[in-house]
């Protein structure tokens, strides 16, 4: 396994704010770029990704808007979305459709970047059960959190949002 | 860890600026050991994932083969699973429409792990035209490659379908 044991030290610096901005340069300038991040274990954007995650299966958005910036750039299958509210609208809109909504088989890792920002990824299953249709829903999914300052300054979403298109259509029926 | 630990032990702020350049300079550009993953651009595996695309492009299902285990599994997200045998029949039965998609890869990284396997992930865009309406579509989406003894034993494709639908069929 072949690492860049520069990157980790300067991961654990950065987290100790010892002389960050001498060893980042010192360190990003002498060996190239041939890795631009490490993964590190147990890092806390996991812990916050987590508590994003649980609160939201109880229907409950704070943690999300305490850790979104509010310049916070979303982009999903076919649409780029801006804004902290932009975002909590549209994951405020799940509850509407779904309900039982829980993220099972969770994977969560955190990189280190060297830019000196984090990337989180979450990969699981979106299961839940259709309000109008009452069709229960497995999507497998990924998410890519980009960490600045402790805010999530940029997030991804990739899933396949056909069983969410089709509830949509069951409601327009319906009413 | 223990050059840190030895350097913070250090009273002196010149010492611990010396012990920390010291200790740069031993590590500098070398490689080893330890429990944590890395993330590359420039990883051998991305630049073996981004040739799969020249194989579809020129029919060369022969070299796409050997690219993939003997098992592998290729998932589009919830739609289907299939293994290899049954990929090319899919892609034969929807070959009009695969011949006619655009793909823009935006960003190839491998991550490597320490339990020593590796996964690529492309993040790209679909592109396609519907020549009836004369419109163009885009979906982003995520190709998830994981690997295993330098072959692809897994394929997850994160992306939205509904525009696909009309298209393909994923039965």
């Amino acid at each position: 396994m072949y690492v860049n044991l520069q990157l980790i030290l300067v991961y654990y610096i950065y987290e100790m704010k010892f002389f960050i901005n001498f060893l980042l340069i010192f360190v990003l300038f002498s060996c190239g770029d041939k890795f631009s991040g490490v993964v590190i274990e147990n890092s806390k954007y996991n812990n916050y990704i987590e508590l994003i995650i649980n609160s939201y299966e109880n229907q409950d958005l704070s943690y999300l808007e305490k850790y979104l910036d509010n310049d916070v750039r979303s982009t999903y299958s076919t649409n780029v979305l801006f804004g902290k509210r932009s975002v909590l609208n549209t994951w405020a809109d799940d509850y509407y459709f779904f309900k039982e909504i829980v993220m099972n088989e969770r994977e969560i890792y955190t990189i280190f970047n060297n830019d000196k920002s984090f990337t989180t990824i979450l990969k699981g299953k979106w299961d839940a059960v259709g309000k109008f249709s009452g069709n229960k829903v497995s999507i497998p999914c990924y998410y890519k959190f980009i960490w600045k300052n402790d805010k999530i300054v940029e997030f991804k979403g990739y899933f396949d949002n056909y069983p969410y298109y089709l509830e949509t259509k069951e409601s327009y029926d319906e009413n | 860890m223990i050059i840190i630990h030895i350097i913070l032990k250090q009273k002196n702020r010149m010492m611990r600026i010396s012990l920390l350049i010291l200790s740069l300079f031993f590590i500098s550009c070398n490689n080893g050991n330890t429990d944590l993953g890395t993330l590359s651009k420039i990883d051998d595996l991305s630049k073996k994932s981004i040739l799969i695309y020249d194989d579809f492009a020129s029919n060369n299902f022969k070299s796409l083969k050997d690219k993939f285990s003997d098992d592998v599994k290729i998932n589009f997200g919830n739609s289907i699973s299939l293994n290899f045998n049954e990929f090319v029949q899919f892609y034969s039965q929807n070959e009009l429409f695969f011949k006619t998609l655009k793909l823009d890869a935006n960003d190839v990284v491998t991550l490597r792990l320490n339990n020593l396997s590796s996964i690529t992930n492309h993040e790209i865009k679909f592109i396609f035209n519907d020549s009836e309406y004369g419109t163009a579509y885009y979906v982003n989406a995520l190709i998830e490659l994981t690997w295993t003894n330098n072959k692809i034993s897994i394929v997850n494709i994160y992306f939205d379908t509904t525009l696909f639908k009309s298209y393909i069929n994923f039965n």
